[in-house]
């Protein structure tokens, strides 16, 4: 049998180097077959992105990981219930533990709250939120890092 | 290694959850050799997985883990349908202790291949010549409620046994049942009979005597893990 080139969807060979990913996109998948049709379709418009990419960040059966500026979102459009959010951030944590300050932060940071108007379209709704929670999220990103590109410095110097 | 996939054999096992006690338990007899190390997959206060057939050894722990994340036993199986590329040559049962049911025999496996599901109870088979050992299996655990699980799988695959024809190839067996608690446990295991099937040897036969003798001293062996200076020492006997 030919080995499937890596983007195109397949059947897996259950816990190869890839395992990891695929748990999580495992978890993820049953989660959102709980939540119906539809919901891909709302998570590839407030990401701006197209149905095929959205699926193959969330089918086990491709090897993209989900990029991490999505998976809030993610969580949010799939109405994830607690329990799956801790279980499928678990999962994602567990094959990108590098990741962990940018999706669960500090424990020291500060919830600030800012009104958005509704707009008349839904699409368009989560389109504003999307944008919104992305620049604040990558503007805090970037400062944490100038933060500890600093530190780093000082240190040196000192 | 080129594996001889045309030796075919003959597998049974049947999986159950007791709601009386909450345990789990699985018992299984094969043509093979020391299936207690492949097949049978158990999580205490979780599910029970079969993995059998043309055994794939991921699938048993993949399938624990899920559902320990919180997937039900359908959603279990409904991923690996979709994403192990063999599923036509497995055969996987999954009892979970809130009692989900959920069974597979793909169209590859030998011979008679199949399932049949009861309350709370899945037996499996391949390489058999009907459907009867299967419903002797459910119809023996039925008939059994007022006995321990271990108890009940053990009569279920004997009864299974006894439909079989005198000479059918049982090597190996196994016997696992685990309470909600992680320390109450049966686990035993016959890796090859002590006989040659051919002069005789039955694994469910030196199953039964296995358990005949380790069951009494259950409850000693749990109670040393919490009082060993009270309760050690029977016979000499310090494992």
């Amino acid at each position: 049998m030919t080995k499937p080139a890596s983007a195109s969807a397949r059947a897996f060979e259950l816990y190869d180097e890839r395992m990891p990913v695929r748990r999580y996109k495992l978890l993820l998948q049953a989660f959102l077959k709980r939540r119906g049709p539809g919901t891909r379709q709302a998570i590839a418009e407030a990401l701006g992105n197209t149905r095929s990419f959205i699926t193959q960040i969330t089918s086990p059966a491709y090897d993209m990981a989900i990029p991490p500026q999505h998976v809030r979102t993610i969580i949010r459009l799939a109405a994830l219930q607690p329990e799956e959010e801790r279980t499928f951030l678990d999962a994602y944590l567990t094959a990108h533990p590098d990741r962990a300050t940018e999706l669960l932060g500090r424990g020291d940071g500060r919830a600030i709250t800012i009104t958005l108007p509704l707009l008349a379209s839904p699409a368009a709704q989560s389109r504003l939120e999307s944008l919104i929670e992305r620049f604040a999220r990558e503007t805090a990103a970037a400062m944490l890092e100038n933060e500890a590109e600093l530190l780093q410095t000082n240190a040196t110097a000192a | 290694m080129t594996l001889p996939y045309s030796v075919t054999g003959l597998m049974l096992s049947i999986l159950a959850f007791d709601p009386a006690d909450q345990a789990l338990g699985i018992a299984l007899a094969s043509s093979a050799i020391a299936v207690g190390s492949r097949c049978p997959h158990l999580a205490a206060g979780k599910a029970v997985v079969s993995s059998q057939g043309f055994t794939n050894l991921k699938v048993g722990p993949l399938a624990l883990d899920l559902i320990e994340c919180g997937l039900t036993a359908k959603e279990v199986m409904g991923a690996l349908r979709q994403h192990d590329r063999w599923m036509d040559y497995r055969q996987i049962a999954i009892i979970t202790a809130g009692g989900e049911v959920e069974a597979h025999t793909g169209d590859r496996n030998t011979d008679w291949a199949g399932h049949v599901i009861g309350d709370t109870v899945a037996c499996l088979g391949n390489g058999l010549p009907d459907k009867a050992p299967l419903e002797a299996m459910r119809h023996r655990f039925a008939a059994t409620p007022g006995l321990t699980l271990a108890e009940r799988l053990l009569l279920a695959l004997e009864q299974a046994r006894t439909v079989l024809e005198p000479g059918a190839l049982l090597v190996s067996s196994s016997l696992q049942v685990r309470g909600p608690s992680q320390s109450a446990r049966t686990d035993l295991r016959v890796d090859i009979a002590r006989q040659p099937p051919g002069s005789g040897g039955c694994s469910i036969r030196d199953l039964r005597q296995l358990y005949d003798q380790y069951q009494p001293l259950a409850e000693l062996y749990e109670a040393r893990s919490t009082a060993p200076p009270s309760r050690a020492g029977l016979s000499g006997e310090t494992a």
